[in-house]
């Protein structure tokens, strides 16, 4: 794709993004109409204004925030690992940050509660401890006399990912009803109570894990020649591959910190993308940054929108789109071996 | 003047919006002669009311716009709801938020009609259902229920059957008409063959719906039981075990096993 065209990807994508933006604002429970949102801070109408500023303003920035993250560490998951079916959560990030919280919520807090004073900070907290842990394991694992064997990487994820599960599950077997309606939460995500505050700590991990990732787009064009001809241009695919796990572990756990489990999006979204713009990094992590925007914020309007006075989670709407489109994926994979 | 004012505040008082969050909640302003005003409550206490209202979700993961679309002047919610960000929206704002303690025993209930009726400005109809209900249970006398072995389970949508923890309402209410009960556990609990055997009791408590799932003979666990000579069956009415309120009374005084 050439600058000429790219640019007009941008404009329309920016385009379809401020339109869904300002659909997330007038959508929803209660009634916007769109003269509350034109006159929103002089508007007479404090429940309005209560809705569209403190409601549904954070919860569609949040969106927007963690759309384009999981789309952009998808993308470089899927370019360092050369396989189309890979995302955060494969290698066990968000599984291994939601059964720390789930964890803690069962087992620790109701002991710790006792003793110590414990703050809303403490739960994103754990669930980053716990992705990073996670990854860690996975990490050592896969590690080979100093090298990751990209093979091993995948088998200690599905490993991991499935000790995480069977850990939630006993967690879920000891958990009163208050704490399974938190592990819901944490399972099947949702941006249901997302504040302003959220907001202020993902915009820093926002602007830093992107343009992070952004820096790294040239050596990410090598790597997807392979590991032979990257390590023959010169590209260190030890480090690179560190670089970018350490750096989706951190940008994953963060997410999961304030809005659960939320799959798909990583996979679904630089498939998408790659489609419309093109393989080549520098495109395709503005572009999957855009179109992860415009999916989760979609899916969290329709989260919100589809039942009366219930909200569905977020996660379920977004593997709900994902689900297929990862069958269609093996499906074609397999008629390409065929 | 006075009596201007007073009627003014009256016709306020009589056209509040009431939303309740808890169906021990709704049940008392239902019983405090408000039922009519409350115009949205959680999906549990729909049951409670003879109309259905706006329906506001789970108690527990409650949709804070459908509450504001309702344009409540009150809103009772049981300290448990949230999710607590929910909770905080109205505790930040001017929506006049109230939140009702979990009741634990006949203390706890009674005092909370008495805050719920103060709420509403009501508080003679509130010390006149105290008196009533504390009458209603010196009444109450249990001495068949003396030398059973209960264990209160429940099947919330038929494809499991759990134990009832220690700490719930039906643990109180088997302790209360003096039979022993036979959960120890902190929160409930899925009754395996074997926990079914070790337990062994006389007896369960259920509430109807729980019954009508027994009826089905699909949980192996309690057709074990059910086989047992003289085994009872204890049925109270729905949401009479959901939290202890004016329903547990109700089922407490038509106690009854077969």
């Amino acid at each position: 794709m050439n600058k000429g065209r790219f640019f007009i990807f941008i404009l329309l994508m920016t385009t379809v993004l401020l339109a869904t933006a300002t659909l997330g604002l007038i959508v929803g429970q209660y009634p916007i109409q769109v003269e509350d949102l034109a006159s929103v801070w002089s508007t007479q109408n404090s429940t309005a204004k209560l809705v569209i500023l403190e409601l549904r303003l954070p919860r569609i920035i949040c969106a927007i925030f963690i759309g384009a993250l999981l789309a952009v560490t998808g993308s470089c998951m899927q370019g360092i690992f050369r396989n189309p079916l890979v995302e955060p959560s494969f290698i066990g990030i968000s599984a291994g940050a939601a059964s720390a919280v789930v964890l803690f919520l069962v087992v620790l807090k109701p002991i710790l509660i006792q003793y110590i004073p414990l703050n809303e900070f403490v739960i994103p907290c754990v669930a980053f401890v716990g992705s990073v842990v996670t990854v860690k394991i996975v990490i050592n694992l896969a590690s080979i006399q100093g090298r990751i064997s990209i093979g091993a990487l995948l088998l200690s994820g599905i490993a991991v990912n499935a000790f995480c599960g069977a850990l939630m599950g006993i967690c879920i077997y000891f958990a009163d009803d208050a704490q399974l309606r938190s592990i819901t939460f944490w399972n099947l995500g949702s941006l249901a109570s997302i504040s302003w505050r959220e907001v202020y700590i993902l915009t820093p991990i926002f602007i830093g894990g992107l343009l992070y990732l952004f820096l790294l787009r040239f050596k990410l064009d090598i790597a997807s020649l392979g590991e032979d001809q990257a390590i023959s241009l010169g590209v260190d695919m030890q480090s690179l591959t560190r670089r970018v796990v350490y750096s989706t572990c951190l940008i994953v756990g963060a997410t999961v910190a304030f809005a659960g489990i939320i799959g798909f999006v990583g996979l679904l979204v630089p498939h998408i993308t790659r489609f419309l713009v093109g393989a080549n990094y520098k495109f395709l992590l503005i572009g999957s940054a855009l179109i992860g925007s415009i999916v989760l914020l979609s899916s969290d309007i329709a989260a919100r929108s589809f039942l009366d006075g219930a909200e569905l989670p977020l996660g379920a709407i977004t593997a709900l789109l994902g689900a297929p489109f990862f069958i269609y994926q093996i499906s074609k994979m397999r008629k390409e071996i065929i | 003047m006075k009596l201007i004012l007073f009627i003014f505040l009256a016709v306020q008082i009589n056209t509040a919006n009431i939303v309740t969050i808890g169906s021990c909640i709704t049940q008392i302003v239902c019983e405090l002669g408000r039922c009519n005003q409350i115009v949205a409550t959680d999906k549990q206490s729909q049951s409670e009311l003879e109309q259905p209202v706006t329906n506001i979700g789970y108690w527990r993961s409650i949709n804070v716009e459908t509450i504001l679309q309702s344009d409540p002047t009150l809103i009772l919610a049981s300290e448990s709801a949230g999710p607590p960000r929910s909770i905080q929206v109205f505790q930040s704002t001017s929506n006049p938020i109230v939140l009702i303690k979990k009741t634990e025993n006949w203390d706890d209930l009674m005092s909370n009609i008495s805050l719920i009726a103060s709420k509403l400005n009501n508080s003679s109809r509130g010390n006149h259902l105290i008196e009533t209900l504390s009458e209603r249970l010196s009444k109450l006398n249990y001495k068949k229920y003396q030398d059973l072995r209960v264990l209160g389970v429940y099947s919330p949508m038929g494809q499991r059957i759990f134990a009832n923890s220690k700490s719930s309402a039906a643990s109180f209410v088997i302790e209360y008409i003096g039979a022993t009960n036979l959960s120890e556990f902190n929160s409930p609990k899925i009754i395996s063959k074997e926990i079914a055997l070790e337990l062994n009791p006389d007896a369960l408590l259920m509430t109807e719906r729980t019954a009508k799932w027994l009826e089905n003979n699909k949980f192996e666990s309690i057709n074990l039981l059910l086989k047992k000579p003289n085994f009872r069956k204890i049925k109270v009415s729905d949401n009479a075990l959901s939290e202890i309120c004016i329903k547990t009374i109700d089922s407490l005084e038509n106690l009854n096993y077969e």
